[in-house]
């Protein structure tokens, strides 16, 4: 079997697989609507043992030899199903970085686990005085000779009221910038972390998270000392595809359409009204437009051909029209589109009411739309800097 | 959806166009020189959507979209667009097989050119605005009517002219005229992008029975698909003239220089390019999508406007910010931008303002 159609059995085995297993209490458990319940815990164990979450890894560490097209497939095929792979941060995040960076003894103990589906991370790099200046991070790292000794604050950590470990990212260089941070692989349960809940708009929990003088082994140390800023910028632009993906607004989208062919108002269908009419063709258009410059990104990546801006824009674009879709949508189902997720009566299950509210992290949160804007302008335009 | 890989041949054929065209910037839209025509047939272009069995190059519609965007880049006058895309996709489309072997080598050759007259009211969707009539008359027809807004009427060899048919309701007959017929006469109309648009009049126009195209009477669903096919052709040159818009906003900004400093230091006018540039990649790749769709054969049309559908947006978008980086300078008639503002506003209108494709769009979903 040539490699083409090898990739396209793959998809339909996925394809299979997922519409067996990922039923909708699982889709909404998943990632961080409250955390993982036990479903979403033992789909992930399923989807691990089927071998799907470590396809496009080195068999030596448990995965299955495969390529990033196989990695791109797992995002593409949860995205239009509405949901996301559990465990994404693992996966997408901290386990690219440990196969390209970690020591071998790190990757023996820490790939197969999340290739298996049973590990989760958390992202552990924003301070209250470091967001997108996120070099300017002060979180300290002690050097006590066989091991590290961290202390001090994160905030916006979203996963780690569940995660198993935390993707720590801190100073080990003062006065050194970007040049003096260091990634490390923390035990989240550590009696030393405090974890305060913090509540969002969105309704997903996220954290502020306090290190009082952690000990951390010197082998959770993830490559080399004061390189952990560059080990986060290298896994950037795969990671900007995983983050908005329009295409999990697709089922929505159908759920609407569905909507408005059987709902009236004024006396006249919903669908023979023009400026419904017009809403509904701008959403499907701008959900289009945004998948073709995904598959552009796509493409790039797995002909291993660079991207100038191709990532960022995808992010960019797609978080601005998720922000659009929704305002769009609730215009559309009036004034009953402010009941919330999951009320018995609201509109399509409150989904809009639900995306209107989360969507406004989608503009901040994984660059925000300026930095990025400054960021491809230096970079893909090479427009001069102050 | 495939992924979309240019090839060698898509590659080469780009970067050729691209060569060729960089001195043909015309500051108007009237006609090429003969020289020209004969250069662009020497290369083989019209022929790009011909097929094979018509002596064309079949190279596919993304291929010819990779053209258009370059002849867009420097906004080349027609009749390029009139002949080898809306004519050639009218003939394969709604021609009989006979009339196809006889007309489509000549476009492909580029011995003849020629352009599609439908319009009568407000858009060449409108076809409850056609009222030319063709009345069988000594062998052949009489044609009767008006046609409005015709591109490059003037400067081309032949019509195909859309005529009501008098025998099924919303239904259309097609036929073919030299632009040089008696009782055919030609307006120019001075549109925001030149004189090479025209309204003609037929007064008993005289053609012979050959000169209707079509087997059967064509019906609305099959002229939506059509102009829909060369909406997507038209989105193509669009992206080229907004991708040469936003280069000219970004080397300005790179070379004027304000307080001390490049205007491209300044953040307002980064964000300005980044979002030109945003507006220009995102046309380009839906515009591959709906080429590439196109060339797969499973479409349907609201499908395939969603192209222009959206670079009708871009482009404007574009044109207002770049005129906003270029400030002064770029006001004036004697820089480059207003040939792009124009373009940009003529083509908007051509083959699919956004209103109707946005209509077309949501036909498709609503499955009315």
């Amino acid at each position: 079997m040539n490699p083409e159609s090898e990739l396209e059995s793959d998809r339909r085995e996925l394809c299979a697989f997922l519409d067996r297993e990922l039923t909708e209490t699982i889709r909404r458990q998943v990632p961080l609507d409250g955390g993982m319940g036990p479903e979403a815990r033992e789909f992930a164990l399923k989807l691990g043992a089927a071998g799907w979450i470590g396809k496009a890894w080195p068999v030596e560490y448990g995965g299955g030899g495969g390529s990033v097209s196989d990695e791109i497939m797992l995002v593409e095929e949860f995205a239009k199903r509405g949901g996301c792979m559990p465990n994404p941060i693992a996966r997408f995040c901290c386990g690219p970085v440990i196969l390209r960076r970690g020591a071998e003894e790190m990757k023996q103990s820490f790939l197969p686990r999340i290739a298996r589906g049973e590990i989760e991370f958390a992202l552990g790099y924003t301070e209250p005085g470091a967001g997108s200046d996120l070099a300017s991070m002060r979180m300290q790292v002690e050097d006590a000779g066989d091991h590290f000794v961290i202390s001090g604050q994160k905030i916006y950590q979203t996963e780690s009221h569940y995660a198993d470990y935390h993707w720590l990212a801190a100073r080990t260089a003062p006065e050194a910038g970007h040049r003096g941070i260091s990634l490390f692989i923390v035990d989240q349960n550590d009696p030393r972390i405090e974890i305060q809940p913090m509540n969002t708009l969105g309704g997903e929990r996220t954290n502020t998270v306090f290190y009082d003088e952690v000990p951390v082994p010197k082998s959770r140390l993830v490559g080399e000392l004061n390189r952990g800023f560059y080990y986060m910028v290298e896994a950037l632009d795969f990671e900007r595809l995983t983050l908005v993906l329009n295409a999990q607004l697709q089922p929505v989208f159908a759920e609407l359409i569905e909507y408005v062919k059987t709902h009236g108002r004024h006396g006249r269908p919903l669908a023979e009204d023009d400026s419904v009419r017009r809403r509904l063709a701008q959403m499907a258009i701008e959900l289009d437009v945004v998948s073709a410059v995904e598959q552009h990104a796509y493409t790039l990546i797995e002909d291993d051909k660079p991207l100038d801006f191709e990532a960022s824009i995808a992010k960019l674009l797609g978080s601005e029209l998720r922000q659009r879709f929704a305002y769009s949508g609730l215009d559309i189902l009036g004034n009953r589109g402010r009941l919330e997720r999951d009320f018995p009566t609201a509109p399509l299950q409150g989904e809009l009411a639900h995306l209107s509210r989360a969507s406004v992290l989608d503009t901040i949160g994984g660059g925000t739309s300026e930095i990025m804007r400054n960021t491809i302008a230096a970079r893909a335009l090479e427009m001069p800097q102050s | 959806m495939k992924r979309i890989r240019l090839s060698e041949e898509q590659c080469m054929l780009k970067d050729n166009a691209r060569l060729m065209l960089a001195n043909a910037r015309n500051a108007s839209a009237a006609a090429p020189s003969a020289a020209s025509w004969s250069q662009i047939s020497e290369l083989g272009w019209p022929a790009i959507l011909v097929p094979e069995k018509y002596d064309g190059l079949e190279f596919g519609f993304l291929s010819m979209a990779l053209l258009l965007e370059e002849m867009g880049a420097v906004c080349l006058p027609g009749p390029f667009f009139a002949t080898a895309v809306s004519s050639v996709l009218v003939l394969q489309e709604l021609a009989s097989e006979e009339h196809k072997a006889q007309w489509l080598p000549n476009l492909a050759s580029g011995a003849s050119t020629m352009t599609l007259a439908i319009q009568e009211g407000d858009s060449e969707f409108d076809f409850n605005a056609i009222q030319l009539a063709a009345t069988a008359a000594d062998g052949g027809y009489r044609l009767n009517g008006r046609k409005e807004m015709v591109p490059d009427a003037a400067n081309v060899d032949y019509l195909l002219v859309l005529a009501r048919c008098e025998q099924q309701a919303n239904h259309y007959d097609l036929y073919l005229m030299p632009r040089k017929s008696d009782g055919l006469s030609l307006t120019p109309l001075h549109t925001i992008n030149g004189t090479s648009d025209c309204s003609l009049q037929f007064d008993n126009v005289t053609v012979d029975a050959t000169a209707k195209l079509n087997a059967q009477a064509i019906s609305a669903a099959a002229l939506v698909r059509m102009l829909s096919m060369i909406s997507v052709a038209k989105s193509a040159e669009m992206v080229g003239g907004a991708a040469s818009s936003m280069t000219l906003a970004v080397e300005h900004a790179k070379e004027r220089r304000q307080f001390g400093a490049p205007i491209g230091a300044f953040q307002a006018i980064q964000h300005h390019c980044v979002n030109m540039l945003v507006q220009v990649e995102s046309a380009r790749r839906i515009t591959h999508r709906a080429a590439s769709q196109i060339d797969e054969g499973e479409f349907e049309a609201g499908d395939i406007a969603r192209a222009k559908a959206w670079t009708n947006q871009a482009y404007r978008e574009v044109v207002r910010l770049a005129h906003q980086v270029l400030g002064g300078v770029g006001y004036c008639e004697d820089h480059a931008m207003p040939d792009y503002f124009r373009h940009a506003r003529y083509s908007e209108a051509s083959f699919g303002d956004t209103d109707t494709l946005q209509e077309i769009v949501a036909a498709g979903l609503l499955g009315q």
